[in-house]
């Protein structure tokens, strides 16, 4: 036993009397000072946006790495220490294409998601396997394409903890995001339809609630959503330089046919070829023209 | 004198477990093994053009003295912008580019940009240099990247050349009658598919490991073509394989 | 005392003929060193799935120790991931698993029959490490010439659609033909008639036995 409470602040190896790692839960903590990131999963495909925060006016805006590439049919943000997310999204990299070279086929999303949790778990003070001293203080949203389970989306924390979601916001407006995403969606998308608790003008005098479209939510929806979220939650004012927008869909036919540049009499496809999905950065212009939208929307 | 290499050369009395003397008696008394081996006795031919890089192969693959494919595929995708054609036995062949493919994915995911043609040529020449002849691959390597078109031939001990036109494989000496007859700098995409096709021709016709069909792949800056089963020299009118 | 031999031929053949919706992988079933017969009742078929079947032929002990492999790999993946391993990622896996002893070779000779994504009859045949590619048809082991010759005089230039009934015909047939000519293979035949959608059925025939 230590002495005093505050001694088991420390250690990553040791539990306090209340049952906590407190260091892991500090590691939660740093996630919540962290930039913004939105996730939504929907039928047709996956939307990530994250607010990028710009330190100075000399900065260069137009490197967007903070929505990053795992795999073909996998792709990531993050909220915390950003360092910390490329380890673990080249982590994600390897075994993604580790899978791919034993069977020949893109790794479900769900492994590859639970492979960067073993990752993120792999802290402690010593032992020469150990990557790292400390937890790593960063939460990552990965969306991904699944032959058997469609479009998914996965939340991910320092303690390892990782769970399947259709929307989810992290960073620091990652609780007033939240609860819009939950507000806007409510009865949507998930588990259970539109019940009687829902107050429909309750949510609209709050101003929280965005005005999804009757019918099935689609991607161009969600994609508004998360900036419509984003808008309200940052400090700085949203403008096309201070978000990255990507989604995760299905290829188009002429996509696919660009893509396969083929003219093979043969059945063969290459793998990188197979996937049926594309993964579509949204440059300024393109996140410029949501933003407008929404202004005239309103 | 007492050298490794004379030490291997000498059949080894005993099974021992010094690697080097282990791998030589396996070696030895596995002949059988070897022959079945899937090899494939291989014409390709690689060849720089006006605006960028063509590479061929022939579709026989052999055990022995028996076809065992008769329309197999030795142009192998690396990346979207680099194919390599490959001589030798099939799996060394087929593992080893898979596996620079992989890690070349790798690298373009981590600089955001396509591979580069020197980049897998040089993971080529390590993993085969440092098999030490013991994996039969002979590659023709090409590809266009920021810098440009390039080609080159990786030997199965490791060492590279890079030259504007190539010829590997067991029908290499017949293709390259053609390439040095008719190659010149500068070569229209037409022409040198034409070329590329007949020195393909060559070997089909005239080596006994190379047979079936032409496969041809043209990579440019703006777009790779593959196109499989161009001509089919060997077999009777009409036929597949 | 002998020089060590790392491997010994066991013999026995083995074929698969895919069809649009089907298909089927047979061999014999003896098992033999040199002019002894071991046994003639040994399979040569292994049932990963209802709709992957391998055969196998070369050294009992390798093909045995390759099985093991596999099967311990497949429930990793089916553990790991949450699902079957289907045949287009087991056809790489059995690949990446005959290369992974490039330098010592399991000395066995394979065919993998089995219905792919789309439904359809699909036979990969491999060589010792790991070379493979898709096929219609395929023979394997010590009567390979024999059959492979029969099965191209049969299949190559068939005008109409191949049905279920002429597959087996055929793939009994050039068992029992290859026992004929080829001492290693005999005694008794055994065949997995694999349909998209169904369990694979198994059925077993007779062969000579001298």
């Amino acid at each position: 036993m230590f002495l005093s409470r505050s001694d088991y602040d420390r250690g990553v190896n040791t539990f306090s009397p209340e049952g906590r790692i407190l260091q892991v839960e500090y590691a939660i903590e740093a996630i919540k000072i962290g930039a913004t990131a939105i996730g939504i999963q929907v039928e047709d495909g996956v939307v990530l946006a994250v607010e990028k925060r710009i330190s100075s006016k000399l900065e260069e805006t137009k490197i967007d790495d903070k929505i990053v590439e795992i795999d073909y049919h996998l792709f990531c943000t993050f909220s915390g220490l950003s360092a910390d997310a490329r380890t673990l999204v080249d982590h994600g990299r390897v075994a993604a294409q580790d899978h791919r070279f034993l069977y020949d086929e893109p790794v479900p999303p769900r492994s590859l998601t639970q492979s960067i949790s073993d990752q993120a778990l792999l802290f402690g003070e010593e032992g020469a396997k150990r990557r790292l001293a400390r937890p790593y203080g960063v939460a990552l949203l990965i969306g991904g394409y699944d032959d058997k389970k469609g479009f998914v989306l996965f939340h991910n924390d320092p303690s390892g903890t990782f769970c399947q979601t259709c929307a989810r916001a992290i960073g620091r407006g990652g609780d007033t995001a939240q609860q819009m995403l939950t507000d806007s969606l409510k009865g949507r998308l998930g588990r259970g339809v539109a019940t009687d608790e829902e107050d429909s003008e309750d949510d609209d005098l709050r101003g929280t609630r965005f005005r999804v479209p009757p019918g099935p939510v689609t991607l161009e929806t969600a994609t508004k959503l998360t900036v419509y979220v984003l808008k309200r939650v940052m400090e700085e004012k949203i403008s096309k330089d201070n978000i990255s927008l990507c989604i995760l869909r299905k290829k188009t036919a002429d996509e696919h046919k660009d893509a396969k540049v083929c003219e093979s009499t043969g059945e063969r496809v290459t793998f990188m070829k197979s996937d049926s999905v594309i993964i579509e950065r949204f440059d300024a212009e393109k996140i410029q023209a949501i933003i407008d939208s929404l202004e005239h929307g309103e | 004198m007492y050298t490794l290499e004379k030490k291997l050369l000498e059949e080894p009395k005993k099974t021992s477990f010094t690697y080097s003397e282990r791998n030589a008696h396996l070696l030895a008394s596995s002949k059988d093994l070897k022959k079945t081996f899937l090899k494939t006795g291989t014409t390709i031919v690689g060849m720089i053009f006006k605006d960028g890089v063509v590479l061929a192969a022939d579709t026989r693959s052999t055990v022995d003295k028996i076809v065992a494919d008769k329309n197999c595929e030795k142009l192998h995708f690396i990346s979207e912008n680099i194919y390599c054609a490959g001589a030798g036995v099939a799996a060394d062949t087929e593992h080893i580019t898979e596996m620079v493919s992989s890690r070349l994915s790798l690298h373009s995911l981590r600089s955001g940009e396509h591979p580069r043609v020197v980049s897998a040529m040089t993971m080529l020449k390590d993993h085969l240099f440092k098999h030490m002849g013991y994996l039969t691959a002979a590659l023709i390597l090409g590809g266009v990247d920021a810098t440009g078109p390039h080609l080159y031939s990786v030997w199965p001990h490791g060492s590279v050349d890079c030259l504007p036109y190539l010829t590997m494989g067991s029908g290499s000496v017949a293709a390259m009658s053609f390439l040095e007859a008719r190659y010149e700098d500068g070569l229209e995409e037409e022409a040198a598919i034409g070329l590329i096709g007949d020195a393909i021709e060559a070997g089909i016709l005239n080596d006994l490991g190379s047979g079936s069909n032409v496969d041809i792949v043209v990579i440019k800056k703006d777009g790779t073509r593959m196109m499989r089963n161009v001509r089919k020299t060997g077999t009777i009118s009409g036929d597949d394989e | 005392m002998g020089e060590f031999s790392p491997y010994v031929d066991n013999g026995g053949t083995t074929l698969a003929i895919a069809g649009p919706d089907f298909v089927v992988i047979a061999g014999d079933t003896r098992l033999s060193t040199g002019y002894s017969i071991l046994s003639r009742d040994v399979s040569k078929l292994f049932k990963y799935s209802d709709s992957i079947v391998m055969a196998s032929s070369g050294m009992q002990a390798d093909i045995a120790e390759l099985r093991k492999q596999l099967l311990f790999t497949i429930e990793e993946y089916r553990v790991d991931n949450e699902r079957d391993i289907e045949l287009d990622a087991f056809y790489r896996l059995l690949a990446t698993v005959l290369y992974g002893k490039r330098f010592f070779p399991y000395y066995s000779f394979n065919i993998l029959a089995g219905i792919s994504k789309e439904g359809k009859g699909v036979v990969y045949s491999y060589d010792a490490i790991g070379s493979a590619d898709a096929r219609t048809y395929g023979a394997a082991g010590s009567g390979q010439e024999l059959v492979i010759s029969i099965l191209d005089a049969a299949l190559k230039r068939k005008p109409d659609p191949l049905s279920i009934d002429e597959a087996i015909e055929l793939g009994k047939s050039a068992l029992k033909q290859a026992t004929e000519r080829e001492i290693h293979t005999g005694d008794s035949g055994e065949m997995y008639i694999i349909r998209a959608g169904r369990p694979a059925e198994y059925i077993t025939f007779k062969l000579r036995k001298d």
